[in-house]
């Protein structure tokens, strides 16, 4: 599940609505074949609401979500954002 | 029993981990509540055990499993499929559980269907969440460090009940493609003592080749053989369309037949979107290809049925290449003189072909999607073929012309033998509402199709079912199969759409009545667990 471009969305927080998150992950993803988005830790069931039109609508993409942190190192990213920046 | 040292599990619940005695559309009894019959005589009809060896593996297993575990074998993984109910005992000393599924929580059709048909929670979701609560069980008390993975085509379910994700403790929720290179993937982190994501979507670039699909090393459900993979007709509420569409080779296919054969498995099922597609670019129709894979199939099975097959590409067979034919004096003899499969009418109105599903019809046109319906149910008739066709309603701006249009071609069809299905559109969003079944608006029309569906399938299915199922080993299923069928025409023949729509709107307020006394079972569960300091015992099934 490596070597193809992967870039990274670090959400702070869930509270945001679902098509705001959708815009955010669909700008942090052109150009990847692979987005990564990272929720805050224990956050996971709580931004599922948020994350849903996002991994729905987003189906030529590879998604991964992950609480906390980032699998690998920020540097190992074609991108990175961060909402809210 | 004894049990083997293994890292990972793989499961499913009862209603899927049976070979439905060996008659895969006996199946579709599972994503129904029990109806007329208690609960286990329900079971026993739809599902039975599996034979199982010393070690709680069942003999047969489904499919997706058998290539999950193929793949996980090849990169060496120490795995196995288990039984659910030699499960526990595992539980307590593997480092994970993968669980796939096609219809975990019962939202898709037509397990949705019966559920607000009847009001009722069909027994593969109560099957399902028996099996979730006993591993969250055995996670919480004795093996903490025990990973959840779930996964197959219906893993979209879990994003709408996240209670349910926190309440059985899944680690990953896993969608796409995943058997080949995502779970491998998964495995060696689990080993490697590393984080899992929490979701994985699998994306097309990720898909894998055909030569990364491995070949199963154990026998699955029925003798079921994939030999095609995604679908090129792109209808727009279809998910299996967004997967590359390719083609096993006849070798890989061979291994797989001669797995069964050897093993004394001589009936069994071809699996694709469209069989009648093997081989082919598109939509266009490669007859050498499909002859040769039904030769092959041939020196395996005796008989053999086909998952899926779409009505446009029988048409085309048979006009360009008089294909269906050839089939049939191929494959038909002494062991075999009917072969079923599933397909898709979905409408008869072609405004909502050519707005939903243009390649549905291709190489044809929507406007012609009428009388290609008929057409290929009338070759299919004429040479022993019987479809198992689905209807979809509700869609998205349908009209009442639009149901009727589909009434009147559904009356053209009578005549064929064959099993018409109607199936509610339920759009995805309504499952975010715990009372989701109130978001389906029944209206006369959708009534009256119903009912003129149930008459023409009850009338057919009377007939097949002394072909499907013959002979003293199916006499007992048999016999309460035909009890069960002239139940629903007495009832079928009574009905009118009023008394439906009525129908409807009982089970919806039954519905509606459990949704609202489940908070207060809670309430008390936890009261009384809260005072005698341990977990209630078992929380009742809700709907999401």
């Amino acid at each position: 599940m490596t070597g193809k471009p992967e870039c990274l969305l670090v959400l702070r927080s869930c509270d945001l609505e679902p098509s705001r998150l959708l815009a955010e992950a669909a700008r942090a993803s052109a150009g990847c074949v692979r987005l990564v988005i990272v929720v805050p830790e224990g956050s996971f069931t709580k931004c599922i609401d948020a994350l849903r039109d996002t991994v729905g609508t987003l189906i030529h993409t590879s998604i991964s979500v992950w609480e906390g942190r980032p699998p690998r190192p920020l540097n190992e990213y074609a991108r990175v954002e961060v909402y809210p920046g | 029993m004894k049990l083997l040292d293994i890292d990972f599990v793989l499961t499913v619940d009862r209603t899927l981990m049976t070979d439905h005695h060996g008659k895969e559309f006996i199946g579709f009894m599972t994503t129904a509540p029990p109806v007329f019959f208690p609960e286990k005589l329900w079971m026993w009809i739809a599902a039975p055990k599996p034979k199982v060896d010393e070690y709680g593996r069942p003999v047969v297993a489904p499919y997706g499993l058998r290539k999950v575990e193929a793949s996980l074998l090849e990169k060496g993984f120490k795995v196995a499929v288990i039984d659910p109910d030699y499960l526990e005992p595992y539980l307590e000393r593997v480092k994970a559980v993968m669980i796939g599924h096609h219809d975990y929580f019962a939202f898709c059709p037509p397990s949705s269907e019966w559920w607000m048909l009847t009001g009722r929670e069909p027994v593969n979701r109560r099957y399902l969440l028996r099996l979730m609560r006993l591993i969250a069980r055995v996670k919480k008390t004795r093996n903490p460090d025990l990973k959840v993975i779930v996964a197959g085509p219906a893993a979209w379910q879990w994003l709408y009940v996240p209670d349910y994700v926190d309440e059985f403790m899944v680690d990953c929720i896993v969608e796409g493609e995943s058997g080949e290179k995502a779970i491998p993937w998964l495995a060696q982190r689990i080993l490697d003592g590393e984080e899992l994501p929490r979701y994985l979507y699998v994306g097309p670039a990720d898909s894998p080749s055909v030569e990364e699909i491995p070949v199963i090393k154990g026998l699955s459900v029925n003798g079921l053989i994939e030999v095609s993979r995604g679908c090129p007709r792109g209808c727009k509420f279809c998910s299996v369309t967004l997967r590359p569409f390719r083609h096993i080779p006849l070798d890989k296919i061979e291994a797989e037949l001669r797995l069964h054969a050897e093993h004394g498995v001589h009936d069994g099922i071809l699996h694709a979107e469209d069989v009648l597609l093997y081989g082919a670019v598109g939509v266009n129709v490669n007859p050498d290809a499909v002859l040769k894979l039904h030769a092959l199939t041939k020196k395996y099975y005796k008989s053999f049925g086909w998952s899926h097959a779409a009505l446009a590409t029988v048409v085309q067979a048979q006009r360009r290449f008089k294909l269906i034919s050839r089939l049939a004096d191929m494959i038909f003899d002494e062991h075999m003189d009917f072969l079923g499969f599933q397909t898709g009418i979905e409408t008869g109105s072609p405004r909502l072909v050519e707005r939903d599903m243009r390649g549905k019809a291709a190489p044809y046109t929507p406007r012609e999607w009428p009388d290609i319906v008929e057409e290929a149910f009338s070759i299919l008739h004429e040479h022993n073929m019987i479809p198992a066709a689905t209807l979809i309603i509700g869609l998205p701006g349908e009209t009442e012309d639009d149901v009727y249009k589909t009434i009147e071609l559904v009356e053209r069809l009578k005549p064929y033998r064959s099993m018409i299905i109607p199936l509610f559109f339920v759009p995805m969003g309504a499952f975010r509402r715990k009372d989701w079944f109130l978001s389906i608006q029944l209206r006369e029309e959708h009534a009256e199709l119903l009912r003129i569906c149930l008459l023409h399938s009850i009338r057919w299915a009377k007939e097949i079912i002394g072909k499907y199922m013959p002979g003293l080993r199916y006499a007992p299923v048999r016999w309460a199969m035909r009890l069960f069928l002239a139940w629903a025409e007495y009832g079928a023949r009574r009905a009118t759409a009023e008394t439906i729509l009525g129908f409807v709107e009982q089970a919806k307020e039954r519905m509606a009545r459990q949704e609202a006394r489940e908070p207060l079972v809670k309430r008390i569960k936890a009261r009384i667990s809260g005072v005698f300091g341990r977990q209630p015992v078992e929380v009742p099934a809700r709907a999401t």
